[in-house]
């Protein structure tokens, strides 16, 4: 693990997170055991129901007591657990560089990544990781396996960011990369049209995965506590504008709260975990608050 | 161009060479903004997306706010600039050394308020000064501004007229201000208003204006309509009415109003009796005022004092003096000094002869009644200063009556034709008159010839002779007397005497008369009939008693304690009027007035100061019935006679004028006039601006200088006015300026400002 890679693996936040576990709202399929419910029937201790043999059915899983009793075959079922398959969605574009914290919002969003990355693999689910700007810029397919994570942190290493446009295109690629039902974690400051972006993310939930979104924010793009004349540079040829920022203030936070309003709407609307983060915020504070607040939410196994 | 912009500026700014510089400075602000907008920061922003809404929401309010809040930093620059530059508001109309041309009357009262004393000058000398200082003020405008002076005690004839306020003039002006005395004199306002207006009204054209200093006493104002009239007429007739204080608060003041006594009954070593009257017209109480009197020059030894004076009250305090010598002397009194010297002293001239002769006449056989009278009148000359002279009734028509202060007649029965002319004359030209009736009288000759219905020397019309008897029922005194000088020893401890004194007989008044205006009984016996009469004949005055002087008709000649007092007291008021005082007022023109058979033409008047002013007065052909005759005049001339006749009106200065004649028979004779200040002028209560505007009306407009305040003469008057308005209206742009600013502007809650 090169010391560059591991930049964005923070030994203390780690440390408070590593006792969490991070498990999928909805059933995934996967191809090991582990801690998430699986769509199939297989081999485990937990026992679902019985059913009648049909021809083909394994002979060894007949259950010979209630064979004794009736003088039919059936066969025992039991919950199989599988592995969760999650896809960390990185937005490395240009207008993460962005940020007046120690971290910006591209490292503290790469931060989650690894975070999240780091504590899947720990618990033997299988983690791969997309990162885009205008398009998919590199896929790192899913594995489970402890080394993994080399993978995932050198995909983090992005250069020459663009601006992001085409945020649907991207979010079908992925729908269509993940044939199995997983997870899908979007960590951007979602500075898209939202049409696209609300499109992509109903498309997600159709194809059945589990999505969440990490919107990282930076604290001035929340608080907007610029004074004086300032010249504000658009870090994505949005233009610039020569202006007091005092007397926008106002409204610029109306504008910034109905976004994340709007945002919050849809995906309240679509089972989606939408959670801001501002980047002053420790993210092991950050990720354990949602990562408690997830297991609350936990439904019933299968819907 | 640019010298045709300054002068412009100059009519409309107190400092013009601000206003230039003022206007550069209204840059600043919005340069400030430019370099605002220049100087910025860069941020490279990611969320762009959220201000550019927020800046196409706002742009528009955005916009008028900020062009504001800087409208109004520029004004605060603008009022900054004002408070400097001064501005004048409506130029022509406020100050009053504007325009092209412009007339300035100026009225100086120097009437004797206006020597009030202040600090170091008197109001008169600040008077001055603001003539100096208006004309300081034209000079700066030379050839713009001319000037008419004016003073009050000579309103008709200007000091200057229609001068060009220029430095020469300027020069001249200065030592002829030098040279102006304030009079002593009461003079009215309205006089010199109505003389500044009718001079004013002629110039016509220009602007005009009309100053007047004046001390602005209550006196002054207070029920003068022809004042507050003029002053009107002066605003309808479009001249600006600029009313200058020259006294800012009411001194306190002591004055003497007036001294006198029974001047015509002095005699050497006989103690005159003079009064002398003080009176405080400040608003606290004098008290221990001490009197000095002087004699000649002479100061007395002793001071009389007066314990408190009231505010607004008089004090009358008596005092005896006595002269050694014949001749004319000049009694002085003075008050300690205050603020008005000229009312601390009163002067009093006074001719002593050596006794006062009166002449007795007894028309009974055996004088008998003559002689309790000349005993009463005349036992010691040297203490009554009478000097009686016993004669019959047949000399009076003989005698000359002039030379006596007083006549009495006693008992007398008829007289001639002649000697009634004789009389009359004498009483009608100032002489006195004692008449006691007696057993010898007719009624009969008395009603004819001396009552005469009412035209004659007797007041009553006679019945007879009466008797007053005893009467068990009523213990009244015989004689109820009134309230009479002559009758004074009656009053108080004195009534006691009244019942000691009888009478037994005397002449009733005939039943259809009744005392008409003009005659008083001054007493009465118990039954009402009239006893002591009292009237006045010509100039002179007549005393009559109905019943006889001595011992058969009453027994008063018994009673010395009642009959000797009242005899003296007669004397002295008989003699009244008999010798002219020659008290007069300051201002008021001495007339000279000389029988050019008795005096040389050349005279010489000795005014107070010590200087002589010899005079020759010029001959009128007189018909003598307004001159002032000497008391050695009398009689001397017919109608048709040549009078030497000249007013000396150099009068102003309080004190004894002296007017020393030389008789054509190369003596010399010296008459003495004493001029004493109005007492009006002693009166020093101010009236306020606010009661002058009430009394001028609501819709004059006048300007009102408080005192010590010069700003008007350099036209700031008006500015001062504005100069409220603009740093009011700066308070105002900046607290607005400070609102805006803040309402703008963004502030963050500190972290530790919740706790």
């Amino acid at each position: 693990m090169t010391r560059d890679s591991k930049r964005f693996l923070q030994p203390e936040a780690l440390s408070r997170i590593s006792r969490l576990e991070l498990q999928a709202r909805n059933v995934v399929e996967g191809f090991l055991s582990g801690l998430h419910r699986s769509p199939y029937y297989g081999q485990s201790v937990e026992f679902v129901q019985h059913r009648e043999y049909v021809a083909g059915d394994d002979p060894r899983k007949i259950d010979w007591k209630v064979w004794s009793k009736t003088d039919k075959y059936y066969i025992k079922q039991y919950e199989e657990e599988t592995n969760l398959r999650c896809t960390l969605l990185v937005d490395v574009s240009e207008s993460m560089q962005f940020g007046t914290q120690p971290l910006n919002k591209y490292e503290y969003g790469c931060a989650v990544a690894a975070s999240l990355a780091y504590l899947l693999l720990r618990q033997q689910d299988s983690v791969g990781l997309t990162s885009f700007d205008s398009a998919v810029r590199l896929v790192v397919p899913s594995r489970s396996k402890r080394n993994h994570l080399h993978a995932v942190l050198a995909a983090l290493d992005a250069q020459n960011p663009a601006e992001k446009t085409d945020i649907y295109g991207i979010l079908a690629e992925v729908a269509d990369q993940q044939s199995q039902r997983g997870m899908v974690v979007l960590i951007s400051d979602l500075f898209v049209p939202r049409e696209g972006l609300f499109k992509g993310l109903t498309l997600l939930r159709h194809r059945g995965h589990d999505v969440m979104i990490f919107n990282i924010m930076d604290d001035e793009e929340l608080d907007f506590n610029y004074s004086g004349t300032t010249r504000f540079e658009g870090l994505e040829a949005a233009g610039d504008l020569v202006c007091d920022p005092r007397a926008l203030r106002e409204g610029y936070l109306a504008a910034v709260q109905s976004f994340l309003d709007e945002l919050r709407r849809h995906c309240s609307k679509n089972t989606i975990d939408f959670q801001t983060i501002r980047t002053s915020e420790h993210l092991d504070a950050a990720l354990a608050h949602y990562l408690n607040h997830r297991v609350g939410m936990r439904q019933t196994v299968r819907s | 161009m640019f010298e045709s912009l300054t002068s412009s500026l100059t009519s409309l700014f107190v400092h013009p060479g601000f206003v230039l510089p003022g206007v550069a400075l209204i840059a600043a602000p919005i340069i400030i903004h430019f370099i605002n907008r220049l100087r910025f920061r860069r941020v490279k922003w990611a969320a762009m997306e959220f201000l550019l809404a927020s800046q196409q929401r706002n742009r528009r309010r955005l916009l008028i706010e900020q062009l504001l809040l800087l409208l109004l930093r520029i004004l605060v620059v603008a009022a900054l600039v004002a408070l400097v530059a001064r501005p004048l508001v409506d130029p022509e109309k406020f100050s009053l050394f504007q325009g092209q041309k412009t007339h300035h009357l100026v009225l100086l009262d120097d009437s004797g308020s206006m020597r009030d004393r202040l600090d170091e000058a008197t109001a008169f000398g600040a008077g001055l000064d603001v003539i100096r200082k208006i004309a300081a003020e034209g000079e700066r405008k030379p050839d713009t501004q001319t000037i008419t002076l004016l003073i009050l005690s000579n309103p008709a004839q200007p000091l200057y007229t229609e001068e060009n306020l220029n430095k020469e003039f300027v020069g001249r002006l200065e030592s002829g201000l030098k040279g102006l005395k304030c009079s002593h004199r009461a003079l009215d306002l309205a006089a010199g208003a109505e003389a500044a207006r009718k001079l004013l009204a002629e110039l016509g054209g220009a602007a005009r204006n009309f100053h007047l200093v004046s001390d602005f006493r209550q006196q002054d104002w207070e029920n003068n309509s022809a004042l507050a009239a003029a002053l009107r007429e002066m605003d309808r007739d479009k001249i600006t009415v600029n009313l200058i204080k020259t006294v800012a608060e009411s001194h306190a003041n002591l004055g003497i109003t007036d001294l006198s006594g029974s001047v015509d009954v002095a005699a050497v070593n006989v103690p005159l009796r003079l009064s002398v009257t003080v009176m405080n017209y400040g608003d606290q109480v004098a008290r221990d005022v001490r009197l000095t009197v002087l004699v000649d020059g002479q100061k007395r030894p002793a001071t009389e004092m007066i314990e408190q004076i009231e505010p607004g009250k008089e004090r009358t305090i008596e005092f005896d003096e006595q002269f050694p010598k014949t001749g004319p002397h000049d009694v002085q009194v003075a008050l300690p000094a205050d603020a008005l010297e000229q009312d601390n002293v009163r002067f009093l001239s006074i001719q002593v002869p050596d006794t006062n002769p009166v002449l007795v006449v007894d028309g009974g056989s055996d004088e008998s009644e003559a002689f309790y009278l000349i005993d009463a009148l005349g036992a010691v000359p040297e203490k009554t200063g009478f000097s009686p002279t016993l004669d019959r009734p047949d000399s009076l028509k003989r005698r000359p009556l002039d030379k006596f202060q007083s006549i009495f007649l006693l008992n007398v029965s008829e007289l001639a034709p002649d000697a009634i002319k004789a009389l009359e004359d004498y009483v009608r030209d100032g002489g006195g008159l004692g008449w006691y009736l007696g057993p010898q009288v007719r009624a009969a000759f008395y009603n004819d010839k001396l009552y005469k219905d009412g035209e004659g020397l007797f007041p009553a019309k006679l019945a007879g002779t009466a008797d007053l008897f005893a009467d068990e029922t009523n213990p009244a005194p015989d004689i109820a007397v009134t309230n009479h000088p002559v009758l004074d020893v009656f009053r108080g401890a004195g009534s006691e005497l009244l019942n000691y004194t009888k009478v037994t007989r005397y002449f009733a008044v005939a039943k259809d008369w009744k005392a008409p205006d003009g005659v008083r009984v001054i007493a009465s016996l118990r039954n009402k009939a009239p006893l002591f009469l009292e009237h006045r004949f010509g100039r002179g005055r007549v005393v009559t008693c109905l019943t006889a002087c001595g011992t058969a008709w009453t027994n008063w000649p018994r009673v010395p304690d009642a009959f000797v007092p009242i005899q003296l007291q007669m004397a002295t008021e008989l003699a009244q009027g008999h010798r002219t005082i020659h008290l007069k007022t300051v201002g008021e023109p001495l007339l000279i007035s000389l029988d050019a058979a008795l005096y040389s033409p050349q005279v010489e008047v000795h005014p107070p100061d010590g200087s002589r002013v010899p005079l020759t007065v010029g001959i009128r052909s007189g018909d003598a019935k307004d001159t002032t005759p000497a008391p050695g005049d009398r009689g001397a001339g017919e109608a048709e006679r040549l009078t030497y006749e000249e007013p000396y009106k150099n009068t102003d200065e309080p004190g004894v004028y002296a007017l020393v004649l030389k008789r054509q028979d190369s003596g010399e004779e010296a008459r003495r006039y004493a001029y004493n200040v109005a007492e009006a002028e002693s009166r020093l209560k101010l009236i306020s601006s606010e009661t002058i505007k009430r009394r001028l009306g609501p819709d004059v407009k006048v300007q009102i200088q408080e005192v010590g305040d010069f700003n008007w003469v350099h036209g700031e008057e008006s500015t001062r006015e504005i100069h409220d308005y603009v740093l009011m209206l700066l308070l105002v742009i900046l607290l607005a300026e400070q609102a805006m600013a803040l309402k703008l502007s963004y502030h963050p809650t500190l972290p530790g400002a919740r706790a």
